[in-house]
């Protein structure tokens, strides 16, 4: 019996450490909404998760896209102009180089494979950590729900190849 | 002393060098989720485990998971508590193999996480590779478990790698 009882300590001690450093170290679950543009900006408030069409009308303003899949799907095709920034591109303390080209102080909207595909959101976060940390901005961050699929699938601008950080669009 | 106690147990020496390896495993693993809880919950939330109202169960879990890793990897490696662990290592591989079941039955693309960026053996998404990685070392730690903790302890209980 005692095993049982040494194996409840020192599971209820796991619990007990981690329940003080969740205190010293906070970490996110979901991203935070985007913070509205302001009524100078004469621009709708935009929740998190946006449909294609909401997508496709900050496509048509100027707005920052990001594609977090994979290299290969990325260079199979992405949205035009998209920047490729996967997850592990925020690994460690570095600052992921396509951020310089990234108007922080924009929206961005962010996209992956949709469905099930957490890697947008992910990335949000992300976005939003370096943005407060680091004074980069990101603060009116969305994601495309449906994805690459829903974009490629309405016709709407894509490209192939690399990104425009390496030369190609 | 009866003959019976001088015969060898079968896989009884194997309990020390096993006792080490699954203990620095588990110290390892834990100690690099722990360098980036953050990669972590989004490890356990792209499990896709936790209804939407329990974020905090998973922002716990993103610390208590390596924590208890890196206790139960601890007492292990200098035989404190070995077969309690074991126990709590064993239990925790049955929880880990019962996600990446269930991650694999719904067809989800997740990356496992299990040892922060250093993926080794299995590597990519979630697969079969990271199941059975699990279930030998589910055997491990059961064998642990049923043989003690083996030579090189602080447990002062009978050996029983013999």
């Amino acid at each position: 019996m005692a095993i049982f009882y040494q194996a409840a300590v020192i599971i209820l001690a796991g619990i007990l450490i981690a329940g003080a450093d969740s205190l010293r170290r906070s970490v996110k679950t979901r991203p935070d909404a985007p913070v509205a543009p302001g009524a100078a900006a004469n621009a709708p408030a935009l929740e998190l998760d946006i449909t294609l069409a909401q997508a496709v009308d900050l496509f048509n303003q100027g707005a920052a896209f990001i594609d977090a899949r994979n290299k290969a799907e990325y260079e199979a095709g992405h949205v035009q102009g998209a920047f490729h920034l996967p997850l592990e591109a925020f690994s460690g303390n570095a600052v992921p180089e396509a951020l310089s080209a990234i108007d922080g102080n924009g929206p961005v909207v962010v996209y992956c494979a949709g469905g099930d595909c957490h890697a947008s959101h992910d990335v949000v976060i992300k976005l939003q950590q370096l943005g407060a940390n680091l004074g980069l901005g990101f603060r009116q961050c969305h994601v495309l729900k449906e994805g690459y699929p829903a974009w490629a699938a309405a016709g709407q601008p894509t490209a192939t190849g690399p990104g425009p950080l390496e030369g190609g669009q | 002393m009866s003959s019976a106690s001088k015969t060898p147990r079968p896989l009884g020496w194997l309990t020390t060098p096993l006792r080490l390896i699954l203990g620095g495993l588990f110290i390892f693993a834990g100690v690099m989720k722990l360098r980036d809880p953050q990669s972590f919950a989004f490890s356990v939330m792209a499990f896709d485990l936790f209804p939407s109202h329990a974020d905090h169960a998973a922002k716990l879990a993103a610390f208590a998971v390596p924590w208890t890793e890196v206790l139960a990897g601890a007492l292990l490696v200098v035989g404190l508590w070995s077969r309690a662990a074991a126990l709590v290592i064993a239990l925790m591989l049955a929880a880990f193999i019962a996600g990446i079941a269930s991650v694999l039955y719904r067809g989800l693309n997740v990356t496992c996480g299990c040892f922060g960026k250093f993926e080794v053996p299995c590597t990519g998404p979630i697969g079969t590779c990271h199941l059975v990685r699990n279930s030998i070392m589910l055997v491990a730690a059961l064998l642990i478990l049923w043989k003690g903790p083996g030579a090189l302890t602080i447990d002062r209980e009978p050996a029983k790698h013999r």
